[in-house]
C-alpha cells in the first residue's frame, strides 16, 4: 500500500533518523505533541483520558523512536490499559507507525506475554528524574504556609502533612527520608490500578535484574535527595533497607483499600493505609539502627574496660 | 498520509533489527560494561550521548572509589604504626605530621565521592582492619620496618596517582582540571612522605627487600580489587 513514495527520500530520512543526526534536541523528537518533558509524563498520568491530539503526528519530521513511543504510551494509554503490550500497540498506531515496531521491545515480546517491562521501566525513569522537582515544590509550598492544607489549590502531598512545623531544613536525614519516600510512594500511587500487573511482570526472572537496579537507583536517589553523603559501610546499609521499605509498600499498594472503594476514602487522603504502612516500615528502621548503634557503643566499652584491666594488670601498653 | 508514513515504517524496521542487542543492566560491575557492547543499541534508542557520559561517570566513579580507599588504609596504616611507637618521641612527630595529611587526602576524597555520588568500597572495613595490622606488624618490628613499609605503600600510591593523572589528561576533559590538581598536590605529598622514610633509614629495615616486595604486590593487589569492588 505504501509504494509511491521515492525511495530516496526515505532513505535518506531514516538514515538521518538512526545515525544520530538529529536536528533537535534528543529529548523532544519529532513532532509528537506527546511529552517533551518527563514531568509531563506524570502529569498526565493522573487524568484517565488520552488526547486525542498526539494521534496527529506531523510526518515531515523524522524522529520516532524508542523514547517517544514510550512516553506517549506512558502518558495516554497506560492509565486505560496498565503496562502492557495493547498500550505500547495504542500508542503506535497513535504515532503512525507499524504494528512490526514492537520489535523494538523485545522484552515486552518475551513467550507472548501481555506485560510490558520496559514500559515499567520507563515509568521508574520518569518517576526518578521527577522525584527531586516535586521535592522541591513541595518546599516552596510548606515554607510560603506551614498550615494550609492545600498549596496553590491543590492538596499538598501526603509527604508535606507530615512534616514536623520546624520545615525542611530543621528536619532531621531520617525525617527528610521519610517525606521524599512518601513523594516517590505517591508517584506508584497514580498507577495504583495496574500496579500489581507491574509488579507480576517485573518480578519475571529475566526482568527481575533490571528491577533490581532500578530499585537501587531509586533508593540512592532518595538518600541524595534526603542529604546523605556517608562513605562508609552505611551507604550500602541504608539503600538496602530503603529499598525493602519501598518495595514492600509498593506491594502493599497493590491491596490498598483506595483501589477498590476510592468514594470511601476520599474523605481521607487517598492511599493512606500504604503511606502508614510505608511509615511503620522506617519507624521500624529507625529502632534497627538505634538498637545497632547502642550494641557498638556496649561492645566499645567492652573492650575499653578489658584494655585497662590488661594495663593494669600488666603495666604493658598506654598505647594511643 | 500514504507517501508521508513509509518513511518512519522503514526506519522502524532497521530499528527493530538491531534493538536486539539490548544492555544489560549494571548493578555492582561498572567497569564489566565496555561503552562497544552499548553502541550499537544507543544509535536507535538515541542516547549515545548520556551513553558517553555513563562510561565517563564509570571511570571517574572507579578513580574515586579506588583513590578513597587508599587514604582509608594510609590513615589506618599511620595509625596503627603510632600506636605501636606513639611513644618514640622522634619518631611519634613524624609520623603525626603524615597521618594529618593523609587525614586531610581523605577528607577530600569522602567530599569529591559525596559530590560525584560514587558508591565507597564495599571492602572498607577489610582495607581498615589490614592496614593497621600491616602499620603495627611492621613498627613492632622496628622503626626502620615501619620505615621500609611507608616507603613501600608511598611508592606504590605515588606510580598509582601518576597513572591517574596520565590517563586524566590524556583524555583532555576540561571538566577534570580541579581533579588533576588535587591528585597532583597529593601525589606529592605522597611522594614526600616516602622520602622522609627513605631519610629515616628505612633501607636499614630487616629483610628489606622481601618486606618492600610483599607490601608493594599486596597494595596493587588492593588498588585491582578496590577498583571493582
Amino acid at each position: 500500500m505504501l509504494t509511491k513514495t521515492n525511495p530516496a527520500v526515505a532513505c535518506s530520512r531514516s538514515i538521518r533518523q538512526f545515525t544520530g543526526l538529529r536536528p533537535q534536541s534528543p529529548r523532544v523528537r519529532g513532532s509528537l505533541s506527546a511529552p517533551s518533558a518527563r514531568s509531563s509524563v506524570l502529569r498526565c498520568l493522573s487524568s484517565t483520558r488520552p488526547s486525542p491530539s498526539a494521534a496527529a503526528a506531523d510526518p515531515s519530521t523524522p524522529a520516532t523512536t524508542v523514547h517517544s513511543i514510550l512516553d506517549h504510551a506512558l502518558s495516554h494509554h497506560v492509565p486505560r490499559l496498565g503496562f502492557t503490550r495493547s498500550a505500547l500497540v495504542s500508542s503506535l498506531s497513535d504515532l503512525d507507525l507499524s504494528s512490526s515496531a514492537l520489535g523494538m521491545f523485545p522484552r515486552t515480546n518475551y513467550a507472548g506475554r501481555e506485560g510490558s517491562p520496559e514500559l515499567v521501566e520507563e515509568f521508574w525513569k520518569a518517576c526518578k528524574q521527577d522525584l527531586a522537582g516535586e521535592v522541591e515544590a513541595d518546599k516552596k509550598g510548606f515554607a510560603s504556609n506551614p498550615k494550609v492544607q492545600t498549596v496553590n489549590g491543590r492538596v499538598p502531598s501526603y509527604s508535606v502533612r507530615q512534616w514536623p512545623s520546624t520545615g525542611w531544613d530543621a528536619m532531621s536525614l531520617g525525617e527528610r527520608v521519610r517525606a521524599v519516600t512518601l513523594v516517590r510512594l505517591g508517584m506508584t500511587t497514580k498507577v495504583g490500578q495496574h500496579w500489581a500487573d507491574a509488579i507480576a511482570t517485573m518480578a519475571l526472572p529475566h526482568n527481575l535484574p533490571y528491577a533490581v537496579q532500578h530499585l537501587a537507583e531509586t533508593a540512592d536517589e532518595i538518600w541524595w535527595l534526603a542529604g546523605c553523603r556517608s562513605t562508609d559501610l552505611s551507604w550500602y546499609l541504608r539503600r538496602a533497607s530503603l529499598s525493602l521499605a519501598l518495595s514492600s509498600s509498593e506491594i502493599h499498594l497493590t491491596q490498598d483499600p483506595s483501589l477498590v472503594a476510592p468514594s470511601e476514602t476520599l474523605s481521607s487522603v487517598p492511599f493512606s493505609t500504604t503511606f502508614d504502612f510505608l511509615c511503620g516500615r522506617l519507624d521500624e528502621l529507625e529502632w534497627l539502627k538505634d538498637l545497632g548503634e547502642e550494641a557498638g557503643k556496649r561492645i566499645e566499652f567492652g573492650v575499653r574496660s578489658a584494655r585497662g584491666v590488661v594495663e593494669a594488670q600488666t603495666g604493658w601498653g598506654r598505647w594511643v | 498520509m500514504i507517501s508521508s508514513s513509509i518513511a518512519p515504517r522503514r526506519a522502524v524496521h532497521r530499528a527493530a533489527a538491531n534493538a536486539t542487542c539490548t544492555s544489560r543492566p549494571r548493578l555492582l560491575a561498572p567497569v564489566c560494561v565496555s561503552p562497544a557492547s552499548t553502541s550499537r543499541f544507543s544509535s536507535v534508542a538515541g542516547v549515545t550521548e548520556s551513553d558517553e557520559a555513563r562510561s565517563r561517570k564509570d571511570a571517574i566513579d572507579a578513580l574515586l572509589r579506588v583513590d578513597h580507599a587508599g587514604e582509608i588504609g594510609a590513615n589506618v596504616i599511620y595509625k596503627g604504626q603510632i600506636a605501636v611507637l606513639g611513644r618514640d618521641k622522634a619518631v611519634r612527630p613524624m609520623l603525626q605530621h603524615m597521618l594529618d595529611q593523609e587525614v586531610v587526602h581523605l577528607a577530600e576524597f569522602d567530599s569529591l565521592l559525596a559530590e560525584h555520588r560514587t558508591r565507597p568500597s564495599l571492602l572498607r572495613p577489610l582495607w581498615e582492619a589490614t592496614g593497621f595490622t600491616l602499620g603495627a606488624v611492621t613498627a613492632a618490628m622496628g622503626k626502620e620496618a615501619a620505615m621500609a613499609c611507608t616507603e613501600a605503600v608511598e611508592t606504590v600510591i605515588g606510580e598509582h596517582y601518576n597513572d591517574q593523572i596520565r590517563d586524566l589528561l590524556e583524555r583532555g576533559d576540561p571538566k577534570d582540571a580541579q581533579l588533576i590538581a588535587t591528585l597532583k598536590r597529593f601525589r606529592d605529598e605522597e611522594l614526600e612522605h616516602k622520602d622522609i622514610a627513605v631519610e629515616n633509614d628505612s633501607q636499614q629495615a630487616p629483610f628489606y627487600t622481601a618486606l618492600s616486595t610483599v607490601i608493594q604486590q599486596g597494595c596493587r593487589a588492593a588498588i585491582w580489587v578496590a577498583k571493582r569492588v
